[in-house]
């Protein structure tokens, strides 16, 4: 990097503005306020006949748009360009344009002027992809006045924290004070020392000497051209000798782009440092006050103003910030704006003071601290646009169908609507509708009650309550999607394929369920063929899942598809049989594999096998084979096992019948009697409970032979297996402990009374009682407990 | 004086500094104090122009914002974690501010009210009476009556009623002496504040009162987020420490480079290749890392009787960094087996330092 010499850049600063040839190069920075009083005053004194603002030329039809009464910043334009090789994804370019911005302020005034008004830029259509697509990026760039050796050292000269508080501290402490000439310069011989610094890429080069072409053209147009060229400071050198800069390039093609409603929120957020000035709402508030004063703003009062209304936002959130709190804040603001040398606090002090007065305790992220404070200086305000303006079709597209399905786009207020899903057409297309809007997170519905699709036909909830409202955000929303699709439906497929991606890349365990939760709710939202994609890779992460659990939570999701006739109820296209089939293959094939999966895993395969069972014995439980589940659980049964799996085995093989209850209970019996220690002895009774317990209510051989076991053992060794007995009996139900005591009870005919017990202490009980009884204190319990002995 | 005590207090250490910015400030001063802001501010971050080094590596500015803060009525307690230079960034600003560092009170559970107000010669109070020849000022009144700044060290040590007799002293600026007669008392002269430091996650710490909290200005010192500042760093006050020891040499710059990332890797729980490793319980801090590499330089030098080699460095590293916890000898000999043995492979320095642990 070659330093850049003092008198270089001083003479640079001096070639900008050549009246003899009827050309002024402004170099600005995007968003900047005090640009754009200069330029406007710059205007006013010059009158140009031509106005080239840096901007992607295809624009030039949205200037009237822009200009137009009922537009009102912030605005912008957003260009959708295709991505090459894909058929939907396609990347959104934004242009902002805000009330402070210098182009807007210099398209304004040149218009009253009577300029011609050029944007000069490549078209929108060579815009390099984003490398995240649906995923907005700035067309204005930005970089080489955050980031690089050249602002480095100057910020540590002048003690500022980064790019953006050296501009405001060299630049917006200038707003509303001077002459346009010398701002001008100082700020051309800043920019000039960035380019040295910074040499430009090839692609800067091609888009300077496209810009070159249009000025050249602009000065031969006409007797006697006065040519006003308003670029991004970067490029300002390059274009104060135009004829200099050649370069064929191909010309480029544009993009579809529209002129849509933008808001502050936005702003800030597309990209931080790439796109120009962060917090637009305080460098709003900045341009007002200098509009409306025609003169620097009161610093000092400006603070205070900030400081006490978000202290008022604050309150009317129901948070108190002592005023004493509120004086320290101001008292730091200033001092810290004296000490490094401002006319009054600007954005970083202010911020700086906030935190140090509010932060009472350790903070190792000032910016948690502070964010709330960052958001009020950054505002809400959304922009309008006229209505000649026209719409991405997704936008249209979302409009129009709410429009047919009687929900209000025109204003705000929420309603309540009721939809009857199963019963009426009209409602189910309606449903269909909001759970789009939810897939794009639009905000613009939200399902207050309503059946839980996921989990299983539900009875109890058969209609859906949903609280509705349109608003500028919505719209903001949709635009943002606007790069996903030109449909609602292909939008939301696009949408829900990129959630799958997020998904992958995050891959944490057993999380198939969840992506196959994404089918589902595409399916809630009507769509159909456009899951084919969806449905494919699923069917590949299906037959190449390794987690039995996870795979049996998604066999019932699936299987819930096939067999309903609901709202979750899928065209045959997207062939849910299939995948049904195949997660069940897969889930039969993984079964040989479980006696080596580790002990913790150990229950949640047992539950994975649970399910599969009531899969197979509810409804469309007949299209799978349940013979091939059974001949794999035999196999399991007969490898080396860990008896819980075992139990669990035999449990299940018994319910479909290939087993005996007996062996099952020879089993059982023979782990209980065994000699091992810790839960080794009930551990096969505790996988029969868990997978299959309704053999233990059956009241059959099992029961015998837990019975005889319990009533065998003395009373130390009871004691000594009553932990692990307990553990096992707890994975039953409540209903299935009470079916169990019941049967209990009546084999030893004790009365309705005595079946609270659990049944092992109902044993235990018993036999504590007998005990009484044989050492002749049969008296003395008849005495206490009336007439039950 | 100078090398006949262990450590100079910085108004001595850099009393060259001071008179020459005292020299060429032009810029206003508040009431009470001896520099200017931005000569307060060159003095700490260092002004090449003027001849004055940087005494402070860390955010510059945090240091901008104590400076203010001072400035105005509310008290400046810096909180951080240990080994962050709390205490070194306060005994600069308080030698720039007002010319002495020395008004100290050390924070600990034996701290009562007399260390922060006044205690009595009791020989004297006993045989004269109540005199003002019989009152000993503590250095908050001291600071008071002169208008300079006093420093509190470990502010959340003292137990929890000592540190709210604080709460007065920084809202009315005034200590009443009913001893000395009806009505007495010492109002604060102007240039009179309170600097105070705290470790507020550490054993053995109160919490502060909420009224004394908001009395306070809390500013958070953290760790060098530089690698090559934190080198430059430790080097320097290794050179410091051993400029007693001459006939040790400069340690070399792959060892110091070991050390570095040993300490970073461990107390931000993630290697720069993205790898997360376990943190030990002991804060891993830059002032830790000057302590290990000073006791290697001088176990290579005076025990093994060569260079300094990451050898020594590992072969310090548990007794200087870990205190307590048996945990954290494991956690560390998981991050040599993990982390260092593979870069062992290609690097002599780090096979040194594994053969170390």
């Amino acid at each position: 990097m070659q330093d850049p010499d003092r008198k270089d850049l001083g003479q640079a600063a001096e070639r900008l503005f050549s009246p003899g040839r009827g050309l002024w190069v402004v170099p600005v920075r995007h968003h900047s306020p005090a640009c754009a009083w200069a330029l406007e005053a710059l205007i006013r004194d010059v009158a140009p006949t031509h106005l080239l603002v840096e901007g992607p030329d295809d624009f030039d039809r949205h200037i009237d748009n822009i200009l137009d009464p009922g537009t009102r910043p912030p605005v912008a334009i957003v260009a959708l360009t295709e991505v090459e090789g894909a058929t939907t994804l396609r990347t959104a370019s934004h242009y902002p344009l805000t009330a402070h911005s210098p182009e807007y302020v210099a398209l304004r005034a040149g218009r009253t002027a009577g300029a011609r008004l050029r944007f000069i830029d490549l078209p929108s259509g060579t815009f390099p992809d984003s490398p995240t697509p649906a995923i907005a990026q700035p067309l204005q760039d930005d970089l080489p006045f955050t980031s690089g050796d050249y602002i480095d050292a100057l910020c540590q000269a002048t003690g500022c924290r980064d790019g953006h508080d050296l501009w405001d501290h060299l630049f917006e402490t200038r707003l509303g004070t001077g002459n346009w000439q010398e701002f001008f310069r100082d700020v051309g011989a800043y920019c000039a020392g960035l380019r040295q610094a910074t040499p430009p890429d090839a692609r800067t080069l091609r888009r300077e000497a496209h810009m070159a072409r249009h000025v050249r053209a602009a000065l031969g147009d006409g007797a006697a051209p006065r040519v006003v060229v308003v670029v991004g400071g970067y490029h300002a050198p390059a274009l104060c000798d135009p004829e200099s800069v050649t370069q064929d390039a191909a010309p480029g093609a544009p993009a579809t782009s529209y002129l849509v409603r933008y808001g502050f929120a936005a702003l800030d957020a597309l990209g931080g440092y790439a796109a120009g000035l962060p917090l637009p709402g305080y460098y709003d508030r900045l341009w007002t006050e200098v509009q409306a004063t025609g003169a620097a703003p009161a610093w000092g009062a400006t603070a205070l103003a900030l400081i006490s209304g978000h202290a008022e936002a604050l309150r009317k959130d129901g948070h108190l910030q002592p005023v004493p709190i509120l004086v320290e804040s101001l008292r730091l603001a200033e001092g810290l704006a004296r000490l490094r040398g401002r006319p009054g606090p600007m954005r970083q002090d202010l911020l700086d003071a906030a935190a140090s007065a509010m932060v009472k305790g350790e903070a190792s992220d000032r910016k948690l601290w502070t964010a709330d404070f960052a958001r009020y200086l950054r505002g809400d305000r959304l922009g309008q646009v006229c209505r000649n303006a026209g719409l991405p079709p997704l936008v249209a597209d979302a409009q129009s169908r709410a429009a047919a399905l009687r929900f209000a786009v025109t204003d705000s207020t929420p309603r309540e609507r009721r939809l009857e899903v199963r019963r009426k057409p009209a409602h189910r297309a309606a449903s269909a509708f909001l759970h789009a809007m939810a897939i794009l997170e639009t905000g613009f519905a939200r399902m207050t009650s309503g059946p839980d699709y996921m989990a299983g036909p539900d009875p109890v909830h058969l209609h859906e309550h949903w609280s509705v409202a349109w608003s500028a955000r919505v719209e903001a929303r949709l635009i943002e999607s606007a790069a996903l699709g030109d449909t609602l439906p292909s939008a939301c497929a696009a949408q829900l394929l990129l959630d799958y991606e997020t998904l992958e890349a995050e891959a944490r365990r057993g999380d198939l369920p969840l992506r196959c939760r994404l089918l589902l709710r595409g399916l809630l939202a009507g769509l159909g063929g456009e899951l084919m994609p969806l449905a494919r890779r699923l069917a590949q992460d299906i037959a190449l899942s390794r987690d039995p659990s996870a795979l049996a939570e998604t066999l019932r999701q699936l299987n819930l598809v096939a067999v309903t006739r609901g709202p979750l109820r899928a065209p045959a296209v997207l062939d849910i049989r299939a995948l049904v089939s195949a997660a069940f293959d897969r889930l039969v094939w993984l079964i040989d594999s479980l006696p080596g999966l580790p002990a913790d895993d150990l229950p949640s395969a047992i539950d994975a096998l649970r399910l599969v069972n009531a899969v197979l014995a509810g409804p469309g439980g007949e299209a799978l084979d349940a013979g091939r589940f059974a001949a794999a659980l035999d196999r399991l049964a007969a490898s080396r096992v860990p008896p819980a799996l075992l139990g669990a085995a035999l449990g299940l093989g018994a319910l479909a019948g290939r087993r005996t209850e007996a062996e099952v209970a020879a089993a059982v019996a023979g782990g209980l009697a065994g000699m091992d220690l810790g839960e080794g002895r009930s551990a096969l009774l505790a996988g029969v409970l868990r997978a299959a317990p309704a053999i233990l209510c059956r009241n059959g051989p099992v029961m015998d032979a837990v019975d005889a076991h319990l009533a065998r053992i003395d009373e130390p060794a009871f004691l000594e297996l009553l932990p692990e007995l307990r553990a096992a009996f707890s994975t039953l139900t409540a209903q299935e402990t009470a079916r169990l005591a019941t049967h209990v009870a009546t084999r030893h005919a004790l009365g309705p009374a005595e079946t609270t017990l659990d049944p092992a202490d109902a044993a235990a009980l018993r036999k504590v009682l007998d005990d009484l009884v044989t050492q002749g204190l049969g008296a003395w319990l008849a005495q206490a407990t009336g007439e039950r002995a | 004086m100078v090398g006949e005590v262990q450590k100079q207090p910085a108004e001595i250490r850099f009393a060259e500094e001071l008179a020459r910015l005292a020299a060429s400030d032009p810029g206003p001063r508040p009431p009470g104090w001896r520099l200017s802001p931005r000569a307060v501010r060159a003095f700490v971050t260092g002004d090449e122009a003027r001849g004055v080094t940087r005494k402070f590596w860390g955010d510059d500015a945090l240091v901008d914002r104590c400076i203010v803060s001072v400035m105005g009525l509310q008290g400046l307690l810096l909180v951080g974690e240990p080994g962050t230079a709390k205490s070194m960034l306060s005994e600069l600003l308080s030698a720039a501010i007002c010319g002495t560092s020395r008004l100290v009170v050390q924070g600990s559970a034996g701290v009562v009210e007399d260390h922060l107000r006044y205690g009595w010669n009791y020989a004297l109070l006993l045989a004269e009476g109540p005199s003002a020849r019989a009152m000993v000022a503590s250095p908050v009144l001291t600071a008071m009556r002169t208008g300079q700044i006093v420093r509190i060290e470990e502010l959340t040590r003292c137990p929890p009623e000592v540190q709210d007799s604080l709460i007065s002293i920084l809202s009315e600026r005034t200590l009443a002496v009913p001893e000395l007669g009806e009505g007495t008392e010492v109002r604060a002269a102007p240039g009179f504040n309170v600097i105070a430091t705290a470790n507020l996650r550490d054993r053995g710490t109160h919490e502060m009162s909420g009224a004394l909290k908001r009395r306070f200005n809390f500013e958070t010192v953290e760790s060098i987020r530089d690698p090559a500042f934190e080198r430059a760093l430790i080097a320097r006050q290794l050179a410091d420490r051993l400029a007693d020891h001459p006939a040790i040499p400069a340690p070399a710059p792959d060892v110091l480079d070991v050390l570095v990332t040993v300490f970073r890797d461990l107390r931000t729980g993630r290697t720069a290749e993205g790898e997360t490793v376990a943190q030990p319980s002991s804060i891993m801090s830059t002032a830790e890392a000057v302590n290990t590499v000073h006791a290697a330089s001088l176990a290579a030098a005076y025990l093994d009787g060569g260079p300094l080699t990451a050898r020594h460095v590992a072969g310090q590293l548990r007794g200087v960094v870990f205190k307590d916890d048996p945990e954290d000898g494991r956690k560390l000999r998981a991050y040599v087996d993990q982390v260092a043995r593979p870069r062992a492979r290609s690097s002599r320095a780090w096979a040194a330092f594994c053969d170390g642990t």
